[in-house]
């Protein structure tokens, strides 16, 4: 079991470095194809390292930010509070910051990067609908991905999901904008590249596990 | 000779560094015991200081149900005094247990009781702190069993009996408190 952890976490290192070579890569495929030349690698090595970063420090408030999720209060929501604090002295896991996300249907996630930085969201149907048993149950399967940290490959994965579109939808843009007036003087050659990477973007924006 | 030597070297370094992880990695697991003893004791206190103010709640609903209230006093009170970690205390810690129980089973009986905010947010953190005990205690011992295996085990039996590491006992339960619970009304 604390073999697999450790596993777990340096699949993500690697995986991180993978997408921070990848990014880079097609960062400067795209710099090189919108005719940027040396700064523009400069500026593209940048956005990858940039990337990197944000996705390893602050992929858990964007996650929580996008599923719109406010801090629970530790007064109004106390058996929340105690059944994660109970939790947590079972596991001997540090108590993970806590969400309420106002949605009527009943659903639960974990985020973060280690258990020191980690959080949990529930929506307010989960806590309508279950009683304290059953919550306790959600609650222990969310720490569950606390401890193997599934949550930091999953909530990596969503925002290198997020890069990689963009980086798409840019590639495709500009390769549309510059097709017209290129097509005189320079060969096909950035344009055909460009045209390829945004196919295979696309691709794996598409299939990337989210 | 010189690669004989570097080898011996290397050798002697590679014990060192392993007699070091090994004795940090034991005292490491020796001290979250304690802590996790502690964190027992810290729930234990927790119980003792809402259980008045619970009392006190009932008192204004249910006055006349001194036996049921008195129990769960005094349970409280003999447990407090039980030296910790003592046989006593765990006695008394269970039948505060059921005392408890026995006071939440009245709020069956009162509506006024049931409806009672206080009476409400009291429950809420009793019941968690009985969870916690149980779950300080699971803790307790998956620590002991760690630590346990680690120390009985070869190779580190061979240092942690050198270095004067003890086995622990574990936590256990009383043979009344395996039982089913009883409510009476």
């Amino acid at each position: 079991m604390y073999d697999q952890v450790a596993q777990n976490r340096r699949r993500s290192m690697l995986l991180i470095a993978v997408f921070f070579v990848f990014t880079a890569l097609v960062a400067i495929a795209v710099a090189y194809g919108v005719g940027l030349g040396a700064p523009g690698i400069a500026i593209a090595v940048l956005f990858a390292g940039g990337s990197a970063a944000l996705s390893y420090w602050k992929s858990d408030s964007i996650a929580l930010a996008v599923s719109r999720a406010r801090p629970a209060d530790e007064r109004e929501y106390a058996r929340l509070h105690n059944l994660v604090e109970g939790l947590c002295i079972a596991s001997g896991l540090p108590k993970p910051r806590l969400y309420i996300i106002d949605d009527p249907a009943p659903n639960a996630f974990a985020t973060g990067r280690n258990p020191n930085h980690a959080a949990i969201a529930v929506t307010t149907g989960l806590l309508d609908k279950m009683n304290r048993v059953e919550l306790e149950g959600v609650l222990a399967h969310e720490l569950s991905h606390v401890k193997n940290y599934d949550i930091l490959v999953s909530t990596l994965a969503i925002v290198m999901l997020g890069v990689i579109t963009l980086l798409a939808d840019l590639s495709l843009r500009f390769h549309w904008l510059s097709g017209h007036k290129r097509n005189r003087d320079a060969g096909p050659g950035p344009q055909a590249l460009l045209a390829v990477v945004g196919i295979v973007l696309i691709i794996v924006a598409r299939s990337w596990p989210g | 000779m010189l690669v004989f030597l570097l080898i011996i070297v290397v050798l002697v370094v590679a014990v060192l560094l392993y007699v070091v992880a090994t004795y940090n990695g034991l005292v490491k697991l020796r001290n979250r015991i304690e802590a996790a003893w502690a964190q027992i004791d810290v729930q234990l206190k927790r119980r003792y200081d809402l259980i008045p103010n619970l009392v006190e709640t009932v008192k204004g609903y249910a006055g006349h149900e001194r036996s049921t209230l008195e129990a769960v006093i005094n349970a409280r009170n003999r447990a407090m005094a039980a030296p910790s970690g003592s046989h006593e205390q765990a006695q008394a810690e269970n039948v505060i247990s059921g005392a408890l129980r026995q006071v939440f089973a009245l709020s069956e009986a009162y509506p006024d009781l049931k409806a009672n905010q206080n009476f409400a947010q009291l429950q809420e953190e009793l019941t968690s702190t009985e969870d916690r005990i149980a779950y300080s205690r699971q803790f307790f011992n998956d620590s002991v069993l760690k630590y346990n295996s680690k120390i009985q085990a070869f190779p580190g039996v061979i240092l942690a009996n050198s270095m004067g590491f003890k086995p622990r006992e574990y936590f256990e339960a009383d043979d009344e408190s395996r039982g089913p619970v009883q409510v009476k009304f």
